[in-house]
Parts: structure tokens; sequence; C-alpha cells
């Protein structure tokens, strides 16, 4: 063992022995600064070193900021004595510990422990959920977190699992939902963050429910479907259903779609649509705004 | 002579006029390293073809909101002596920003490139280590951008100020862009654990950017995210093991 190894371990013995240090006001006194660079250290130790210094801290006395970075080397040791010990912090003591070992859980990735994160959950409140599902999302286990959106028993708790699959990017698994529980304006709002522009078109086209329609719309241009302007266009020429026209024209302002405005803008006769369409495009910064701002003066 | 060098000199940053030139006599005395940094040359001339990755279009726009609103303030506000907008640390965000851009670019060129060095054998002591380094080898041009954005990314996080600003949110925003590119090219290069680990910051740099999370809670976050990212660091830069060594 090297020199700055032993000065290391040296540091961490201290440290975890010492009662005399000096309290400062930085809100973290120099023991924990301490324990902290020698709990970073271990990461480079050998597992059969590092284990038990660890599982001798988080079954200690330090403070859950200490124990939160133990949990961290922890989740790096691929051991099943490490996962057990993941597994049995997550299920006991301070709910921040548990939540943060749950997350570890998620780092670690281990199969086993992965399996009982359900329990967990369905045993879990708000915040234990939350933390299972970001576990999920850690791991880029959709499947899982399909399973929880369609076993979901309150509104909150599927728009929760779905919003997961969304920034997963989960559009298999998001499609499925769908097919099982209909469409919400959660599902429509995944869509646009995993980037589906497939089932965003066809909901958007689909006049059947207009609020939904114009959850698509902009759903689209959150998603960025360069192909989508045409739609946009195209549906706000055609409706005549207030709302789907200005769910038309804010997502051709967030698509940054000045052409689509600008056409619609010459076409339009209605003075008070003009002046709405002119003041979009003053929004968007669009260039064309000018020439439009000089010809309507000089016609005056 | 190392890449490190190598890529400033065809960069023309950061190197003194001496030290440019002593990297030009090297070059001509030295086959050997004229025919590396040839290499290197017609690889990263390569790479100015390549398309920039586009910023997600809601994230530009709350880029700019968070620009809008800062002028906004300033204009209102009366400049104290101390000005509280720093333009050293904002000018480092985006030398930051613009290095760790650099570093992928050149991550995700090379990672198509085979490097010819020998995998390294994880020794008996740390058997149980989960192993990082893609493919096992420690020197491959993924690992070495990959390490370079975890010792930048601890380092903008260490320098951020706990105080909600427009620069601090366009630098998390930054990150997690960087984040995310390295999770694709970790799992391209077969390392799954690189990429969950990967994933896991991305939601504590989330509430770092937030405006609902207090400057206290930030202070917090960042140094758990620091102590992460170091302890990543820790890991990647530790040598092969020898049985020799450990205790």
């Amino acid at each position: 063992m090297n020199k700055l190894q032993h000065c290391l371990l040296a540091a961490l013995a201290v440290g975890f022995s010492s009662l005399a240090f000096a309290q400062v006001d930085d809100g973290r006194s120099d023991a924990e600064q301490l324990k902290i660079a020698a709990i970073e250290a271990l990461m480079s130790a050998p597992v059969e070193r590092s284990l038990p210094i660890v599982e001798r801290v988080l079954r200690g006395d330090d403070s859950d900021e200490i124990k939160e970075r133990a949990l961290f080397v922890l989740s790096q040791i691929d051991q099943q004595e490490a996962q057990d010990l993941l597994v049995e912090l997550a299920r006991s003591g301070s709910p921040g510990l548990r939540q943060e070992a749950v997350r570890m859980i998620g780092i670690s990735g281990n199969p086993g422990a992965m399996a009982l994160l359900k329990d967990v959950y369905r045993d879990g409140d708000q915040d234990m959920r939350a933390a299972v599902l970001e576990a999920y999302l850690i791991a880029d286990n959709a499947e899982d977190v399909l399973a929880l959106a369609e076993e979901a028993t309150t509104p909150e708790e599927f728009d929760k699992a779905v919003e997961a699959l969304g920034a997963m990017g989960a559009t298999e698994q998001l499609r499925a939902l769908r097919g099982h529980k209909g469409t919400s304006e959660s599902l429509i709002e995944a869509y646009a963050i995993a980037g589906d522009v497939e089932s965003l078109r066809e909901l958007a086209l689909d006049d059947s429910d207009p609020k939904r329609q114009a959850e698509a719309l902009r759903g689209l241009a959150i998603a960025d479907d360069d192909d989508a302007n045409q739609i946009f266009v195209e549906i706000y020429r055609s409706t005549d259903k207030q709302e789907l026209k200005e769910a038309a024209l804010e997502a051709m302002l967030i698509a940054d779609y000045d052409d689509g405005v600008l056409e619609l803008f010459r076409s339009s006769n209605d003075p008070a649509e003009k002046r709405e369409l002119l003041q979009t495009l003053v929004h968007m910064d669009s260039n064309a705004v000018w020439d439009i701002i000089d010809s309507t003066l000089e016609d005056d | 002579m190392n890449d490190d060098k190598l890529l400033l000199y065809y960069y023309a940053d950061e190197l003194s006029r001496d030290e440019r030139r002593q990297i030009e006599a090297e070059l001509a005395a030295n086959p050997g390293l004229r025919a590396r940094y040839d290499a290197l040359q017609h690889e990263l001339d390569g790479m100015r073809d390549m398309e920039a990755v586009k910023a997600p279009e809601h994230m530009v726009a709350r880029w700019h909101d968070s620009i809008d609103r800062a002028a906004t303030l300033e204009r209102q506000q009366s400049a104290p002596a101390g000005r509280s907008f720093h333009f050293a640390s904002f000018a480092w965000g985006s030398a930051l920003a613009a290095t760790l851009v650099l570093g992928i670019g050149i991550g995700f060129y090379f990672s198509g490139t085979e490097v010819p060095h020998a995998p390294v054998e994880p020794g008996p002591a740390t058997a149980n280590v989960v192993d990082v380094t893609p493919s096992g080898d420690a020197s491959s041009p993924f690992t070495r951008g990959l390490q370079l954005h975890f010792q930048q990314a601890s380092q903008g996080i260490g320098g951020m100020s706990a105080d909600s600003s427009a620069e601090r949110e366009m630098l998390i925003m930054h990150i997690i862009q960087q984040n995310r590119l390295f999770v694709r090219e970790a799992k391209e290069n077969n390392s799954p654990e690189l990429a969950r680990v990967l994933r896991a910051f991305e939601p504590i740099l989330a509430r770092l950017a937030a405006d609902s999370t207090t400057p206290e809670e930030a202070a917090k976050l960042q140094a758990k995210l620091a102590f992460e990212l170091n302890a990543m660091l820790t890991k990647m830069n530790q040598p092969p093991s020898n049985s020799s060594e450990s205790i």
C-alpha cells in the first residue's frame, strides 16, 4: 500500500474515533469534513477493507450526511453482502436515509435488490414512492414503472408513474398504457417529453376530443417535430373552436414557426385576428414583423 | 508528450508562445510524435463536419427566459459598489461549457475509433468493485472524456453560488445535457454501471436548477453531487490493482 493510502486510512481511523475536533461555523465540523474525505478515499480501497468500514459507519451514530456518502460507496461494491445491506437500509432507519438507500439500489442495479422495490413502493408514503420511481429511472427499468402505472389506484399515482416513463423516453410502455388506460393529459405530456411524435400527431389530428387535441398540439411543439408545423397551420385554419386556434397558435410560438404565423396573418381578413397574429409574431421576435409594421404604417 | 498537449496545440489554445515553439520543434524532430499528431489532426478535422447536437427548444426557451429575467433584474437594480454579477465566474462558466462540449465531441468521435491498448485486468483485491471502465479499458478516449467531464462538472458545481441566478441555471442545464450525452456513450461502450451513475446525477441537477430550491437546500445538493462526482473520479483514476499493494 502506498503512502497516500496509509495517510487516508489513518485519517479515517482518527476521524471515526475522535470527539475532540472543534466545530466550525460553516455547518460542517472539521471531523465531518475529514470523515467525508476518508469515505471518498474508500472508493480506491480493496473491498475487504472498505465494506466493513462502510457498514460500521452506516450502523453507527454519524450524521445522515456522512451516512449518505457511505451509501454511495456501498452502491459501488458489487458483493451480495453490500446489496443485502442496501436492502436492509431501504427498509429501516430514518425516512431520508431509506430514500437514499433506495436511490443507491437504483444506482447499483442489482436485480435481486431491484425486485424488492415494488414492495417498498407499495408500503411507502409519497416520498418513498417518488424515491422508488427515481431508482427505476436511474436503472432504466421501464417495465416495472409500467406495472406501477397500470396498478395505480389514484390519478396522482398514475400521473407520477407516467411522468417517470416520459422522462425515461419509454415510448413503447407509454403506448401500451394508452391501450390499457386511455389517453389522459399526463400521458400526452409524457409523449411530448419522450419525443413520441407519431402518437402525438395521431392525437392532434383526431378531432373527437378538442381538449385532448389541444394538448397534443402543444405536445408536438415541445417534442420539436419539424413535420408538425403544417399540422398547426392546418388545424388553425380548419377549426372554428377558439380553444383549438389558441392551442395551434401557441404550438407555433413554442416551435418558433414564425413562417406559419406570417402565412396566417397575410391570409386573414379579420382585424382582431390580424392583431393577435401580429402580437404573436412580436413575441416570437420574428424578423418578418418589421416588414409588416412598415407596410401597415405606410398604408395609413 | 500527451494527447492533451497536442489537443491544445491543435486548437491554438492556452499555450504560451514558448510552449508552442517547443511542440513544433518536437514534432519536427520526432517522426512518431508527428504521425500521432497527424492522426489526431485528421480525426479532429473530421469532427468539424459533425452536426452539433441541438438543445431541445423548451430548454432553450427556459434559458432565454432566465437570461431575460436576469437582465431585467439587473436593469432595475442600481449597481452597488461590490457588484453581485461575477463576470469572472460567468466567463469561467462559459469556458467550462466550451471545454465540456470539446470533451464530449472528442469522446463521441473517438468512441468509434479502435484504440490499440491492452485491456486492464482487475487484480484480485478489486475483483468485487464494480468496474466502471468501459470494456475494462482504462485509457480509452471515452474513459478519458468521461474523467474530464466528472472533473470539470465537479469544479463547476463546487464553484457555483448557492443563490439562484441565470448563469447558474445555464451551467446546470449544460451539465445535464453533457451528462445525457455520456449516458448514451456509456450504453454504447457497454458500461451500464456508468450509465446508471450518470442518470442518478440528473434529478439532483434538476433540483439544483429549480426555483423552489432554497439556498440552504442547494448548498446540500451541491455538496452531495460534488462528493459523488469526486468519488467516481477517485474510482476511475485508481491504477490497475496489484495484490502486493493491498493492505
